[in-house]
């Protein structure tokens, strides 16, 4: 997966619990047994990361789908 | 009695290890009742039974219907005659198939055969998980086999039933008409349920089977299956077609709301949060309601996000 992910919208979202704005920021993501490093809207404390609607049923699906076609 | 699976959804998935471990499950079972006779509702069971657990004793309902008769029924007024849709597993059972006709016969209904059926029968669009693996295919199929005849159809298997009603088909399954049910006077035109009503009819029925048969009490309800869930129509098509059960949005919003790991948008006050009950990760969309929560939309990945959600 090609980095950047995060879309302005994304920023929009605030963590709930740290009360903090979201940042793009590092994020690892695995799929049987592969790894990826890509750039998500993140918390910047306690690191909870947003996965779009967009994204998950978009590249990510492709890449789940291919992945398991394997 | 035994509510169970006799794992075929494991078997055409290609799934071979869940399939076993099913399979000797019930063997376990069958063996600590006592071996006895098992009388089989449904025909794809009985086919799985007979080509994996050969050492044990079936017997279709249908056999047994024939066997013992039909529980007295009020007379019926004339009819029109109602088209049999054989389902898929019964193509090499012809007693099982003689034993529908000749149960049909017995309640007065006229029956006509539809241009393929008993061993030429055709798919209803679930047989071999067409409908997971391609549903536009699925829903070409059933909505064929649909238009093969102007009557009602009356089949013997739930699947097949529920399928041609989501085509449009006005179908009965062969129980509606051997044990009716007062409170439903047009079981033909029965929508099919949705998988989260699936789910909740077989949590109900085990529940009533426990407390009337048994005198026993079902476990305990799980506290987020307290969570009140509103929805719009269009949502919930949407959730029904991404398969996301009410069970699964109660999990997150519960995660959400026991840990506060969720996300919040300033400006339209709704909430977002996600959970990974078992392999799936779910996130939903929600606001508050007085009584409980507005899912606003939920989507799911399969891909792990390794720390992504703090608990």
């Amino acid at each position: 997966m090609k980095s950047p992910h995060a879309r302005p919208e994304d920023l929009e979202w605030k963590c709930g619990r740290c009360n903090q704005e979201l940042v793009v920021g590092q994020v690892s993501v695995e799929y049987l047994g592969n790894r990826f490093t890509t750039e998500l809207a993140k918390c910047p404390s306690c690191g909870f990361v947003f996965v779009s609607e967009e994204l998950a049923l978009g590249k990510m699906a492709e890449v789940e789908q291919i992945l398991e076609d394997k | 009695m035994i509510l169970g699976c006799c794992g075929a959804p494991a078997w055409w998935a290609g799934e071979e290890a869940s399939f076993q471990k099913e399979v000797d499950a019930f063997r376990n079972k069958w063996v600590s009742l006592g071996q006895p006779k098992v009388i089989l509702a449904c025909s794809t069971c009985y086919k799985m039974f007979k080509e994996n657990l050969a050492e044990i004793p079936i017997l279709s309902l249908w056999k047994t219907l024939e066997q013992i008769g039909l529980p007295q029924t009020e007379g019926h007024p004339a009819v029109p005659p109602l088209a049999v849709h054989d389902p898929c597993t019964t193509r090499r059972e012809p007693e099982m198939q003689q034993s529908i006709r000749k149960l049909i016969g017995l309640l007065n209904r006229p029956v006509e055969e539809l241009r393929l059926s008993r061993e030429k029968t055709e798919c209803c669009g679930f047989g071999g998980l067409m409908q997971d693996a391609n549903p536009a295919l699925a829903r070409e199929v059933v909505a064929r086999r649909a238009k093969e005849s102007e009557l009602d159809y009356v089949t013997y298997c739930a699947v097949c039933r529920d399928n041609l009603a989501a085509a449009g088909k006005r179908t009965l399954h062969l129980l509606d008409l051997i044990f009716p049910d007062s409170a439903d006077k047009d079981p033909a035109s029965r929508k099919r349920p949705g998988w989260s009503q699936r789910q909740e009819n077989r949590a109900r029925l085990k529940a009533e089977l426990l407390n009337d048969l048994w005198g026993e009490e079902g476990a305990k309800m799980e506290d987020h299956r307290e969570i009140l869930l509103h929805m719009a129509p269009e949502v919930q098509a949407l959730l029904e077609q991404r398969r996301i059960l009410v069970e699964d949005l109660q999990k997150v919003i519960h995660h959400a709301e026991t840990t506060g790991a969720k996300l919040v948008h300033p400006k339209t006050g709704h909430f977002k949060a996600s959970f990974k009950p078992y392999k799936v990760t779910f996130w939903v969309e929600y606001s508050p309601s007085d009584d409980g929560y507005i899912v606003h939309n939920a989507y799911t990945h399969r891909m792990e996000v390794p720390g992504g959600t703090p608990s």
